[in-house]
């Protein structure tokens, strides 16, 4: 019967054959090529770009906004923009890019980059909202503090980065129970599975 | 990338081509699913390929990425038609329930069923299996001990038998 099983799996019949046109194909494959690492870079640039632009900006206020308490916060939300730079480095280092290693191995793999990223999802609010928002308030506090920035005005700036704030939490706590909870837990089960 | 590994790629493509579509045909919906899992598949390999060094047996190594690149598309839940790759060089024509073959296509299409029914640990030994890999290889590719790997085919074959039993 083990024979049965096997003939039956190995009998691909002729309506069900692979056919490639060899030259063709290389040409497919190197436009792939090219598309997929222009779409990883692509994600990774965009937030590259958005911290690197949030650095010259915030190092440029330290200089020419005249309130101390937002130049003290220019110069916080500069550090921590350059920070998150090389936390994004160090997120991408984490990533199982080789498909080579075997199948327990890469679950492994797998299961620690997931881990890493919902743990930096469950501790969002600390380096992520926390830093900015807090940034963003004191930056906003400087002129109200000397007068400058009053009435109505002022509470609209201060109630939009709360309710940023507090929009950018419920987000990432949604995406993070949604994305990577139910993915850790087949995960987890498949590993289970296989070391049985 | 140089023409020799060009080569290599085309030869071991063309030596495995029908063993690595069946392996995607379980891991997939339906058969257009399974062309685009085998893309994906194929862009993989070629895209691993400077690293591959010559430990492993080139089929062994391709089992390998086509397990995990199986893996990765369904744990990233990726709707195919929409995000892969589409190569207009591979064709792959589907199984018909109405051909000359009938019965042998029916206990097929039962079998990749069966075999659809399993988790995915048990789905990607007993694939491996059955392409007649030896259970040397088999733990090579999956991580596993030969023993473990003995164990758990017996295990799964009982589990197909029953299920074909009741299908057929």
């Amino acid at each position: 019967m083990d024979d049965e099983l096997i003939k039956i799996w190995q009998s691909s019949p002729e309506e069900e054959q692979v056919k490639f046109e060899k030259s063709r194909l290389m040409i497919d494959m190197q436009s792939s090529l090219d598309r997929f690492d222009k779409l990883l870079k692509y994600g990774i640039v965009i937030e590259q770009i958005a911290a690197l632009t949030v650095i010259p900006v915030f190092i440029f206020y330290i200089y020419f906004v005249p309130f101390m308490l937002s130049k003290i916060a220019s110069a916080f939300i500069a550090l921590w923009a350059i920070w998150h730079m090389f936390n994004l480095r160090r997120v991408k280092k984490g990533k199982p890019n080789s498909v080579s290693v075997n199948y327990l191995e890469y679950l492994y793999q797998t299961r620690t980059y997931l881990q890493m990223l919902k743990r930096m999802g469950d501790t969002a609010i600390y380096w992520y909202i926390l830093p900015c928002i807090l940034g963003c308030l004191l930056f906003t506090l400087g002129p109200i503090i000397e007068g400058v920035l009053t009435g109505l005005k002022m509470i609209m700036m201060l109630l939009f980065f709360i309710g940023v704030g507090v929009g950018a939490y419920f987000y990432i706590k949604w995406s993070t129970k949604k994305f990577y909870d139910k993915r850790l837990i087949k995960l987890d089960e498949l590993i289970k599975t296989m070391e049985e | 990338m140089d023409k020799e590994l060009e080569d290599i790629f085309l030869k071991a493509v063309e030596q495995n081509q029908q063993k690595l579509l069946r392996i995607c045909s379980v891991y997939a919906k339906d058969a257009s699913g399974t062309k685009d899992l085998f893309q994906e598949v194929l862009f993989n390999i070629w895209k691993s390929m400077p690293s591959f060094n010559g430990d492993a047996a080139i089929g062994t190594w391709m089992y390998r990425i086509t397990l995990n690149v199986c893996l990765r598309m369904r744990s990233k839940e990726i709707k195919l038609q929409k995000k892969t790759i589409r190569m207009d060089s591979i064709t792959i024509s589907n199984l018909k329930a109405d051909s000359p073959n009938h019965t042998q296509n029916d206990r097929l299409i039962a079998l990749r069923n069966c075999i659809k029914k399993l988790n995915e640990a048990d789905k990607a030994l007993i694939t491996l299996y059955l392409e007649e890999l030896p259970y040397k290889e088999i733990s090579s590719v999956l991580g596993l001990n030969e023993n473990t790997v003995a164990v758990k085919v017996k295990r799964i074959k009982t589990k197909l038998l029953n299920c074909l039993n009741q299908r057929l």
